[in-house]
């Protein structure tokens, strides 16, 4: 049985019509980004689909989803927040914001609430130090935060689950 | 002729062709560059990062297994600076992983350990940062210790390339980086085919044989080529030896059809021996088998075989295992035939070659495709067969196919087939309706192709009276899988169709026909007239049994049964149980102390596969010749001897009976 919706499942068989033929490897960046999309995270089912749409071994999938930290392999908040605390996010008070999200939320880096609305993460550079401190959350980055600007953030996803 | 190029390595003129790689140039000139990631069976990966060569004109340094060489380049291999980087990178791979070699069962033989005492590697300058790592233990015949690993990628890439299945791969990165199989799942659990060719390629012992870990590792071993015996592909292995005692078992780089692919079968399978070994002669006496000297035992077979030849007792029946070597068949078989006018002589697996003779003599004799059909085969039907389980080594090619070409496979078979997992289509007919599936499937092609006009009416009204609804209600498989195959098998170019053991067990000639018919119509024929479809079996020696004449037996009414098993695992089927007990006398020539014994009133030593020597003829008709391995344990005669033995008695009875 699918685990994927069929219109992830039309997706991924688009991404790797894009490539020439033979070369379905190409498309498993794409392919596991539409996945873990529409699975939330990335579990063995979720990859032997994506193996078998793409038609590759197994091993070539999972190569590249243990490879790549933003591919999630455990099940998670439905939002992940990630704050980077690398060198220039660190001087700017990196470290500062993390510690008010550890509050607010009353969760550590690495923990999800118990609501499982949010996973809290700390990361390696963002490669955003231009304007640092950020975080993440899903594929936005939030950027120059103050722990004013996280607050309106929390709310803000907060709000989101509510109209939801 | 490809382009010959001089460059000059460490000052010395070497010469090449162009497209070699700056290091085959240096090994075919003698020179040596220290490799770790580098197999000859292989592609290049170029990670490891031994072979770093500095080339003139050129600002980095490049990699000797990666670099084309090139007319005049000026390269240096060996220099401090070189050193330095070798012995840096052996460093960091000796801190990453636990290769403390004193524990590791591959010490002596691992190419790690080698460069590490090349590089004068006495200690690293590093932390050691390895993180502890459970061994996989969980395939019944090698380890997979991933703290012994360097991450060269050789098994990964022998896994997708050699034995085509891509189990292998490698999986999370940094420290953590291991090779995984599949999606992280234990090696006994994954899709591995348990072939051992990544443990052949791995340098270090990440990858090693639980029978001959420590057994195996010293210098100085014999290696000698020999044949799989169980199947008729004809894979050649190369047989590792240590004191005359077999060790294991290696691919061997120049077997001709296999090259260094070999299946669990003939690399571990042929190892095991479940029963202990025939070491004297036996004969019964009072209802027990007694053990007898040699002479005795070969009185007794020529009485009991010159007893039939008057005529009056019945007929002598032979049945002889296909494994052995063509001189012993024809030997068994101008014993039996010319000395005791037998004409039942066959071979255990018989009824697989009468099908196809059957099917011959009813539709004309039809050379069947060769190796390089199927390597070309842009699409494959299966019919009756699972080369997976009776042919692994065809089975990897297949699989080869699959994921390397994308080449479909449908696959029309009643049992549950491992080759099925490969398939992109698998009909799964009621046994017995296969028939009726395969005229569904031409009914189609005529009908898709429009091939009317080809066939005479009679035969089209046959098969237009398959339409694919009477083929589903026959033979309970979807109405739309019958239009499908047909449909991939009408949409190639040049299809191939492999029957197998399955296929012409049911001993329905009709069937082969069927397939010739196929292949025919939709003009699959090669240029040397042989339509593209292929029949195999099990027996390694099958095809010679066919040159020599072994042409079937009935069993009915035999005075005398002389079975040569050798070391065949020979099925007792209920059948040959019943003809046995209803024969008068039963001979066994067999290796092993089995469950044939029970049946025989003489028993005769036998050989084992690497005791034995000769000439092994494939089902292609290629003919591959080996001396034996090992000498046979004491008190053990060649088979040749015994049947000779046994002829000369039974001319002496004859002459005695002339006087």
């Amino acid at each position: 049985m699918p685990v994927l919706s069929d219109a992830t499942r039309a997706s991924i068989r688009e991404a790797a019509g894009q490539y020439p033929p033979g070369r379905q490897k190409s498309a498993v960046m794409p392919a596991l980004y539409l996945a873990q999309d529409d699975a939330g995270h990335l579990n063995p089912e979720v990859l032997r689909e994506v193996a078998e749409l793409l038609r590759l071994a197994p091993v070539h999938v999972a190569a590249v989803a243990t490879f790549y930290t933003m591919f999630e392999k455990a099940p998670h908040g439905k939002h992940i927040i990630d704050v980077c605390t690398c060198v220039s996010c660190q001087l700017l008070g990196g470290y500062d914001i993390l510690a008010h999200l550890e509050r607010r939320l009353g969760i550590k880096p690495g923990e999800t609430t118990p609501d499982g609305r949010f996973t809290l993460r700390e990361q390696e550079c963002l490669g955003s130090c231009a304007s640092a401190p950020v975080l993440q959350v899903g594929y936005r980055f939030h950027e120059e935060l103050t722990t004013v600007k996280v607050d309106a953030l929390i709310d803000e996803l907060l709000q989101e689950g509510a109209d939801g | 002729m490809a382009e010959l190029i001089t460059l000059t390595i460490d000052g010395q003129e070497c010469r090449g062709t162009k497209g070699m790689t700056i290091l085959q140039v240096a090994k075919e000139n003698g020179l040596d560059i220290p490799t770790l990631c580098n197999h000859p069976w292989l592609t290049t990966h170029g990670g490891c990062r031994m072979c770093v060569v500095e080339v003139e004109g050129q600002r980095r340094l490049v990699t000797a297994c990666a670099a084309p060489a090139e007319d005049g380049q000026i390269v240096v291999a060996h220099n401090d600076r070189l050193e330095t980087l070798r012995q840096m990178t052996l460093e960091l791979l000796f801190a990453e992983r636990n290769h403390i070699c004193p524990f590791c069962a591959m010490t002596g033989v691992c190419e790690l350990q080698d460069r590490a005492y090349e590089h004068h590697i006495t200690h690293t300058r590093y932390d050691y940062i390895f993180p502890v790592l459970t061994p996989d233990t969980t395939n019944p015949y090698f380890v997979q210790d991933h703290n012994r690993c360097i991450l060269c990628g050789r098994c990964v890439r022998s896994c997708y390339e050699i034995a085509g299945v891509g189990t292998l791969g490698f999986g999370h990165r940094g420290s953590q980086e291991v090779v995984i199989a599949d999606l992280g799942v234990p090696l006994g659990e994954s899709s591995c085919i348990k072939c051992g060719t990544c443990v052949d390629v791995c340098p270090t012992g990440a990858l090693f044989d639980k029978r001959a870990p420590y057994f195996s590792r010293a210098r100085g071993l014999e290696r000698k080529p020999s044949i799989c015996p169980d199947d008729d592909l004809g894979c050649a292995m190369n047989v590792v030896l240590k004191s005359g005692l077999v060790a294991r078992i290696e691919g061997w780089t120049e077997a001709p059809v296999n090259g260094p692919l070999l299946s669990y079968r003939s690399r571990y399978e042929i190892l095991n021996e479940p029963h202990p070994r025939v070491l004297k002669p036996r004969v019964r006496k009072d209802g027990e088998l007694v053990e007898v000297d040699w002479a005795e035992a070969l009185d007794a077979t020529a009485e009991l075989l010159a007893k039939t030849q008057s005529g009056a007792d019945g007929h002598v029946v032979g049945l002889c295992s296909t494994r052995l070597p063509y001189e012993t068949l024809a030997s068994y078989h101008r014993l039996l035939a010319e000395q005791c006018g037998c004409v039942d002589v066959d071979t255990f697996r018989g009824a697989q070659r009468a099908t196809r003779r059957q099917a011959d003599d009813l539709y004309g004799t039809h050379k069947e495709c060769d190796f390089e059909a199927i390597q070309q085969a842009d699409m494959v039907l299966l019919v009756g067969f699972d080369p997976c389980t009776t042919h692994p080594v065809l089975g990897a090619w297949l699989a080869k196919k699959v994921h390397h070409d994308g080449v479909p496979i449908v696959s029309i078979s009643p049992r549950t087939t491992k080759t099925a997992e490969l398939s992109i289509l698998s009909l799964k007919p009621r046994r017995g309706s296969e028939l009726a599936v395969l005229y569904g499937l031409l009914g189609q092609l005529i009908e898709q192709r429009n091939l009317g006009h080809l066939v005479d009416r009679l035969t089209a009204e046959k098969w237009r009276s398959h339409p694919p609804g009477r083929v589903s209600y026959e033979a309970g498989v979807e109405e739309q899988a019958v239009v499908r195959a047909a449909a991939l098998y009408a949409a190639a170019k040049n299809p191939v169709i492999l029957y197998g053991p399955d296929l012409t067990e049911t001993g329905n000639p009709t069937l082969i026909g069927r397939l010739w018919e196929m292949a025919q119509l939709l003009g699959h024929v090669g240029a040397s007239k042989e339509v593209m479809v292929r029949g195999f079996t099990t027996g390694a020696n099958s095809a010679a049994a066919e040159q020599i004449g072994f042409r079937g037996a009935d069993m009915e009414g035999a005075a005398v049964v002389y079975l040569l098993s050798g070391d065949d695992p020979v099925d007792l089927t209920p059948q040959l149980r019943q003809d046995l007990r209803d024969a008068g006398a039963v001979i066994l020539q067999s290796a092993h102390d089995g469950p044939l014994v029970q049946y025989a009133d003489v028993v005769l030593p036998s050989l084992k596969w690497s005791e034995r020597g000769g000439t092994w003829i494939n089902v292609m008709g290629v003919g591959q010749t080996f001396e034996a391995c090992t000498k046979a344990p004491a008190g053990i005669k060649p088979d040749e001897w015994v049947l000779t033995e046994i002829g000369e008695r039974l001319s002496a009875v004859k002459e005695a009976a002339h006087e």
